[in-house]
């Protein structure tokens, strides 16, 4: 009999062992650290490849799934955000089966003279080379363009080949075309050729389903309308890529100088740099990015550097369409 | 006399075999483009030859519709020099080529008529040249000399 009750409450024992075991392995029952939570949830860049920390503990950071819905806007590993392109999405991080979002706004990313080095060559020391280097990129092709397009005149036609011949840009839509102009863009009497097909700009880029536009126009406008006349054509410009693609993320480019000795009365570099400068402001008050391409393509007088210029006037060379690349690929950052 | 009858209705099946069998088709020699394109070397200036997904995008040509498609332009961005050089699969759809190749020189021609006139003058001599299955399309100086070329690969 003692036996017996011996023997019965070994078992009983046993099985409240394995039961408090198995209860004591269950992660649900584990109580979460206390600062599991991120510092906001919403944040804004303005500079592309800026951080921002968005946690930084007490948890492991290893511990943590951090995630982001979209990598070409936004990346979030071991707590940091980092501003990748234009756009909006939502990071995450995840322990234990709470979840932590953000809202991530890079819509205002903006690149100025921000590429430009801070150990710029002396002006002068080079006559008739440009005067910048181009800024540092990374090695092969970029990715950040393969859902963009460029639409632009004769000098963009020159990016067009270089990018089809050696593959640096990925591989975006152009949408170029020799004498184009942002009246033509607007009054409709040249239309752009996409797929054997002419076309508005704000139709071509809503038939080429991109999601980036990068442009650059004004060489065949402001020898033809002046500053003002273009920069209201630019208005309506705009409005009308809007109105038909509603998603797409804009950046306009600064135009490329003139080569010095082949300015005219219309086409000079002074009236190039007030032109860009009111390009800025108009990127700034309208939502689109800005990338600055004209300090890198310029000698020490002001003009389209020697050897960037194929015909003595504004076409470019492979160095010049070179060195424009690098600008793009160091805006992209991949 | 059975045997008799059964033997003519073999005789009969076989002479009905022997009617039915096609003829295997010649096989025909395919004309190698990419040899009339390097032929052209010393005629043209520098040039980018587009991949597909350009030549989709720039010109609306759809290579899965080719057996063989070259497309290749001037890479300064000045000079108006562009090949087409196309075998199709369908002889149906050269037509259709060819049209794309048409609206190319008619817009070439919109670009060039007041922005570049010495560049007009020679889109204006462009040449379609189709025979069979293949197509060219020449702007170029030199474009009598890339059409005869062409015409002595390709024209049996």
């Amino acid at each position: 009999m003692t036996k017996r009750i011996f023997s019965l409450l070994i078992v009983i024992i046993l099985i409240f062992s394995v039961a408090f075991s198995l209860a004591s392995c269950d992660e649900s029952s584990v109580p979460l650290p206390e600062k599991f939570a991120l510092n906001a949830n919403e944040i804004k860049f303005t500079v592309p490849r800026d951080t921002i920390t968005l946690y930084d503990g007490p948890v492991m950071l290893n511990d943590i799934t951090w995630g982001t819905n979209n990598p070409q806007v936004a990346t979030f590993e071991d707590g940091i955000v980092t501003a990748k392109g234009p756009g909006t999405t939502e990071v995450f991080a995840e322990y234990f089966g709470v979840k932590h979002t953000c809202f991530v706004d890079c819509t205002s990313l903006m690149y100025t003279k921000d590429l430009i080095p801070k150990n710029a060559l002396s002006t002068d020391e080079y006559d008739g080379y440009a005067v910048l280097a181009p800024p540092k990129s990374f090695d092969g092709p970029s990715q950040f363009y393969n859902d963009a397009a460029f639409i632009g005149d004769s000098v963009s036609l020159k990016l067009s080949y270089y990018a089809e011949d050696t593959g640096e840009l990925g591989k975006p839509v152009f949408l170029v075309s020799g004498s184009y102009g942002v009246g033509h863009a607007v009054d409709g009497t040249m239309e752009l050729y996409f797929q054997g097909k002419d076309m508005a700009p704000q139709d071509a880029l809503a038939a080429a389903k991109v999601k980036k536009v990068f442009i650059m126009l004004g060489m065949n406008d402001l020898g033809k309308f002046g500053i003002d006349i273009t920069m209201d054509y630019w208005d309506k410009f705009i409005k009308n890529i809007r109105d038909k693609n509603p998603d797409i993320s804009i950046c306009i480019q600064s135009m490329t100088p003139v080569w010095t000795g082949g300015q005219t009365e219309a086409l000079t570099n002074t009236a190039v740099d007030e032109y860009n400068e009111l390009l800025k402001k108009f990127a700034v008050e309208n939502g689109c990015t800005f990338v600055d391409i004209a300090p890198f393509m310029k000698d020490s007088d002001n003009g389209l550097a020697t050897d960037y210029c194929s015909d003595n006037y504004v076409h470019l060379t492979d160095a010049g369409a070179s060195a424009w690349t690098q600008v793009l690929k160091a805006y992209a950052g991949y | 006399m059975k045997k008799i009858i059964a033997l003519l209705l073999l005789i009969a099946m076989a002479f009905c075999f022997a009617s039915c069998k096609e003829e295997a088709p010649a096989e025909v020699e395919s004309v190698d483009l990419q040899s009339v394109y390097d032929s052209y070397a010393e005629y043209l200036p520098e040039m980018v030859t587009l991949d597909e997904t350009s030549m989709m995008n720039l010109y609306g040509v759809d290579a899965s519709l080719c057996n063989q498609a070259i497309i290749a332009t001037c890479d300064d961005g000045l000079r108006s020099d562009e090949v087409w050089l196309i075998e199709v699969i369908n002889e149906e759809t050269v037509l259709d080529i060819a049209e794309l190749a048409q609206n190319r020189i008619d817009r070439e021609g919109e670009e060039t008529k007041n922005y570049a006139p010495d560049q007009y003058a020679i889109v204006e001599k462009a040449q379609i040249i189709t025979d069979g299955n293949y197509l060219a399309m020449i702007i170029s100086p030199e474009v009598d000399t890339l059409a005869s070329l062409f015409e002595s690969a390709v024209i049996s």
